[in-house]
């Protein structure tokens, strides 16, 4: 087009135009971000900077926030919780010692019993509570024990 | 008269007229604040004379800022082809919807982002900040509403939303057509940076969206782009006169086409009576109104689905 240009560098407020004068993605995003915040819940990471003994100099402030996908959070940290709760009582239950294992055969020997009214059609809901409850207690004395 | 030409000649019209009702909002503005006002012909002259302006570029900046001017008008200039026509039986496109006018109005605030970040001044990363900020809350709003009116019109393409509205005013459709008329204006008010949103006249970097993306440029480059604020206005005013004004073009074509300019002087009106009126929002507070603007278009769909109204 023919335009006549002529160049000069942009002022900024004295200081010389780096990085450190222009906007960077962290603060491009700020005011979506602030606004969107009910949302994504980002975690923010504010390290102040102080004023040293004499009042000198400043320390340099480091600011960083990261939004962690919403999905993420939900779905596969969730996910991870529950397989890592169902995995703890799995080990506890199979790497037992000998009183456990003796408490286990035990256990499963009063289902035994309990069951054979089922299958002599004996059964009455009064008894089924009750044996359900010895079978409770037996197995969290027993089995589970303390949680450690 | 030939429909090309009748076309044709709206366009030109449109282009000629842009400058001019902006200076009529400033004019309407200082009269109303009782100064004397500046000549409305005050547009052109400073169209003029920055063309003969020396363009002074910065010496961080990029071959975006020689480039970006013109990527920020050609969109608009697109768009001008895609508007409802103003007279009955002049040509019209009537394809195309509510995203292409969405996505080429986009594209221009993207290239008019860029440049604003490419000089290296904070003072246009932050308005490149605002104004991501404010497109992102204007921009489902308005695809909202204008398929809310397209679906009271009949037709998902605007143009052929126009003709059917002229023909046919949607009485029976009345309160979805408001809350839509509604949503609209705020957001005319939104996307050319008028003052609840952004001051367009303002010295303070504080207070600038718009004008923070432009402090870096000037001569030809600031021509274009004072020019495409000047067409977003005028695309904005026409659609609104348009699809919510959709009387007039029935008549005879000088009649229809001053007629038209005149929805567009009123709608200029009523923005230079809201900017004399109200104060500029903080920046903070813009998504407040945004939201009303995005909930009155969902109102608009919603009552002319479940109410039929």
């Amino acid at each position: 087009m023919g335009v006549k240009e002529r160049l000069h560098r942009t002022w900024a407020c004295g200081y010389r135009t780096g990085a450190r004068t222009q906007y960077s993605a962290t603060g491009f995003a700020g005011p979506i971000r602030r606004f969107f915040n009910w949302l994504y819940r980002p975690e923010e990471h504010w390290h102040e900077g102080h004023a040293d003994a004499e009042e000198k100099a400043l320390t340099p402030s480091h600011y960083a926030v990261h939004v962690k996908p919403l999905f993420e959070r939900s779905l596969y940290d969730g996910t991870a919780r529950l397989a890592n709760w169902v995995s703890y009582w799995v080990y506890r239950l199979a790497h037992f010692e000998q009183t456990r294992y003796a408490a286990m055969i035990f256990n499963l020997m009063l289902l035994v019993l309990f069951s054979y009214r089922i299958f002599a059609h004996q059964f009455s809901w009064a008894t089924f509570a009750l044996e359900s409850v010895v079978m409770i207690i037996s197995i969290k004395v027993l089995i589970i024990g303390e949680r450690r | 008269m030939s429909a090309l030409l009748l076309y044709f000649l709206t366009i030109v019209l449109m282009l000629l007229v842009a400058p001019l009702l902006l200076s009529f909002i400033k004019g309407i503005k200082m009269w109303l604040l009782y100064k004397r006002p500046v000549s409305i012909l005050q547009g052109y002259r400073n169209f003029a004379k920055l063309l003969r302006k020396e363009s002074i570029v910065s010496r961080e900046a990029s071959a975006i800022t020689r480039v970006a001017p013109f990527l920020v008008l050609s969109p608009l200039l697109v768009v001008l082809f895609y508007l409802p026509p103003a007279v009955k039986g002049a040509y019209y496109v009537s394809f195309v919807d509510a995203f292409t006018i969405t996505g080429l109005l986009a594209l221009s605030t993207f290239f008019l982002m860029l440049l604003g970040l490419d000089s290296a001044s904070s003072f246009g990363g932050m308005g490149s900040s605002r104004e991501a900020f404010i497109s992102a809350l204007v921009e489902p709003a308005m695809v909202l509403t204008i398929f809310s009116v397209s679906m009271m019109a009949g037709d998902l393409g605007v143009g052929q939303a126009g003709v059917n509205l002229a023909e046919h005013f949607p009485a029976e459709h009345m309160a979805s057509f408001l809350f839509a008329a509604i949503s609209f204006f705020i957001l005319l008010i939104a996307e050319n940076g008028r003052i609840p949103v952004d001051n367009p006249e303002t010295h303070l970097e504080l207070t600038m969206v718009h004008e923070a993306m432009i402090l870096d440029i000037t001569g030809v480059y600031l021509a274009l782009i004072e020019s495409a604020a000047s067409i977003k206005f005028v695309i904005f005013a026409s659609l609104f006169a348009g699809l919510f004004l959709p009387f007039g073009p029935e008549l005879a074509w000088p009649l229809a086409l001053l007629v038209f300019l005149g929805k567009l002087f009123a709608v200029a009106l009523a923005v230079a009576l809201i900017e004399v009126h109200t104060a500029k929002l903080r920046l903070f507070k813009v998504p407040n109104l945004l939201g009303i603007a995005i909930v009155f278009a969902f109102l608009s769909l919603i009552t002319f689905y479940v109410l039929g109204a």
